[in-house]
């Protein structure tokens, strides 16, 4: 007898509860979500049509860097459009011509309910021509990667992050990843880390460390420590942790060179117990690192700028040539030099890479299979003085 | 025993001072009750970052209730008990920027969330009522006045899902939360939930023959289900639960 009331109630409670929403209060958010250049001549100015825009910048980016314009393209008065969270606005507007040939535009983004705001810089410049009008086609220069400049994260302060640049960053780590699941660990705590005293002067150190009670929930357990060319993502990094890491990602991986050789130094220590995605040791399995260069096509099919990701680093069609270690295993007595050839699956399209239609991942990581969530905890890989052997 | 029991309750709810004053224990009728409770754990008012409920399931929440019924005049008189009760409820609400904290073990991440909010609430709670009642007629009494509540087991969990994080405020890391178990991200806010509850319960018991009657109960919270150092959840949620059910005129 009691059904048929209690039905009842569930209508009417459920009636009461949906007549009192109120009106959806006006957004809060204030990102930068795509930005676009527009002009009239696009294949004079961008090197490659996928240039001109800019897409799913991430949440915490204020750096907003388009890849270089060609060599004496104008710059001082270029309309750059955006799309924001919904109902945000700019200033200057959308659209307007701006000068960018004096350094970075700023930008201000206002919510729509007013309560917030975050300032952008834009940074747009066309490239110096001939930027080594003497090298001889045959012989080899050098990129180097010392890992000298890093500074905590803009932000929040909680993590190290590095780059080659002044502005912005070509390097990512999967840091602000563990920032979700560690929000206590100090700096020094995160899975990529400074090391002051390296082959020559500070290296950086990567280390396979524990997520905690979070990483036990979502299942993954560790994360190994990792340093990539390229953008971490932290909005996928819960949902599809593959996702995340955007190997090469970014104008400051684009080349323009055929690199021919990779090198640098290393120490590596494995963990002590190698564990499996659900945390079941793995008796008789000892962890080992990862250290390798991808050079890949940076425009897919469609005319889309591309970058690769955890699921298909190491086997994207759009891949042009690989150089790996072979055997990233226990060193003994210090630092281990390493070099390897580049070896190309296809050879460089000369007119692509004149137009820095290729990109370049150089990727580290202190467990080999940490995208998959398994290694050995305590795994350390010292990584210092790499550099890319190239060609014209 | 039985009568030990009650008026040992007795004694303790409304003092043994007044007891001998009023000469309470004359006089005295006992029902025996059992009911359903249907109802939600709900703020008054919903904020505008609750955008809807997609849905809402009670679960199996019931009453078990020993009274006492004194007449004072023909048609006043006072009533007061022991109730056992569960309430429980489950909701599923789509939400923008609702204020979300995630903990496990010492870990925290907290912010806005944007998406949908599944909620799981119980409680059994041990409630002393004390009443004031009115008989319309011999058949139907109404009841109104106010409650303690004592909380023995509570609950307040859940998870978001299907929606984004922003980390801190509005400007802080987007983290996008999936849809199944391992993507989305769990709540648990049971221990921030307080023991001791004030509220009114108003109803009606109606006899359809000698022993046997009917009854319908609401109990309004007057207190919110949470300490009040808990700040996650913004606004103060209030049980609301009504119980319709059958009782059994023991004297």
């Amino acid at each position: 007898m009691v059904k048929p009331f209690s039905l009842i109630a569930i209508v009417a409670f459920a009636t009461t509860l949906t007549s009192c929403f109120k009106d959806e209060a006006p957004n809060n958010e204030c990102d930068i979500v795509e930005a676009r250049i527009q002009v009239e001549n696009p294949d004079e100015v961008f090197f490659q049509q996928s240039n001109a825009e800019l897409l799913g910048i991430e949440s915490t980016k204020t750096d907003l860097i388009f890849p270089d314009l060609r060599p004496n393209s104008d710059v001082t008065a270029l309309p750059v459009y955006f799309k924001t969270t919904p109902g945000a606005t700019v200033s200057p507007e959308s659209g307007s011509a701006q000068n960018f040939a004096n350094g970075p535009v700023t930008y201000v983004v206002t919510s729509e309910d007013g309560q917030y705001s975050r300032t952008y810089r834009v940074f747009i410049k066309a490239e110096e021509a001939n930027q080594n009008p003497d090298q001889p086609e045959d012989q080899l220069a050098y990129i180097h990667y010392n890992f000298e400049n890093y500074s905590l994260d803009p932000a929040t302060s909680k993590f190290y992050m590095w780059s080659d640049y002044e502005n912005g960053y070509n390097w990512a780590t999967g840091n602000p990843g563990f920032s979700i699941a560690r929000g206590s660990a100090k700096p020094d705590q995160y899975p990529t880390t400074p090391l002051a005293e390296g082959y020559d002067g500070a290296a950086v150190k990567l280390e396979t460390c524990d997520t905690g009670p979070f990483g036990v929930i979502v299942n993954m357990r560790i994360a190994a420590g990792n340093l990539f060319t390229g953008v971490f993502d932290s909005k996928s990094a819960t949902k599809e942790p593959l996702m995340a890491t955007h190997f090469g990602d970014g104008s400051y991986n684009q080349i323009n060179y055929r690199p021919v050789t990779l090198s640098g130094y290393y120490q590596y220590t494995p963990g002590a117990t190698f564990k499996d995605k659900n945390a079941k040791v793995v008796e008789g399995r000892i962890d080992r690192g990862d250290i390798y260069a991808v050079v890949f096509r940076n425009v897919d099919s469609e005319g889309k700028a591309f970058y690769l990701t955890g699921d298909n680093v190491l086997t994207s069609p759009q891949i042009v040539a690989l150089a790996r270690v072979p055997n990233v295993v226990k060193t003994e007595g210090g630092w281990k030099k390493f070099a390897v050839d580049f070896n190309y699956i296809r050879e460089l399209d000369a007119a692509i890479l004149a137009n820095k239609g290729y990109s370049m991942a150089v990727v580290f990581t202190s467990s080999i299979e940490g995208a998959a969530f398994e290694g050995a905890v305590g795994s350390t890989l010292l990584i210092d003085k790499v550099s890319i052997a190239y060609k014209k | 025993m039985k009568k030990t029991i009650i008026a040992a309750a007795l004694a303790l709810l409304f003092g043994a001072h007044s007891a001998s004053a009023f000469g309470i224990f004359d006089n005295l009728n006992y029902q025996a009750r059992l009911g359903y409770n249907i109802g939600g754990t709900m703020p008054m008012g919903m904020p505008a970052s609750i955008r809807g409920l997609d849905s809402y399931k009670p679960r199996p929440s019931f009453t078990l209730a020993l009274d006492a019924y004194k007449p004072l005049t023909e048609k006043w008189g006072m009533m007061a008990g022991f109730h056992f009760q569960t309430k429980a409820m489950e909701t599923d609400a789509r939400v923008k920027s609702y204020s979300m904290e995630m903990r496990q073990g010492g870990e925290s991440l907290s912010g806005l969330f944007t998406g949908n909010v599944v909620t799981k609430t119980s409680q059994l709670v041990v409630t002393l009522p004390l009443q004031a009642t009115f008989n319309v007629s011999d058949a139907v009494r109404l009841k109104f006045g106010p409650y303690f509540s004592y909380a023995l087991n509570n609950d307040f969990s859940g998870y978001a899902y299907d929606g984004y994080l922003r980390e801190g405020d509005p400007t802080g890391q987007k983290v996008e939360l999936g849809h199944n178990e391992g993507e989305r991200g769990d709540y648990d806010f049971s221990s921030d939930m307080r023991h001791w509850h004030f509220a009114f319960d108003f109803g009606a018991d109606w006899y359809f023959s000698h022993r046997f009657g009917a009854y319908a109960d609401v109990q309004w919270g007057m207190s919110g289900v949470f300490r009040k150092e808990f700040k996650t959840i913004e606004q103060t949620m209030y049980p609301v639960y009504a119980t319709l059910g059958v009782m059994y005129k023991l004297k």
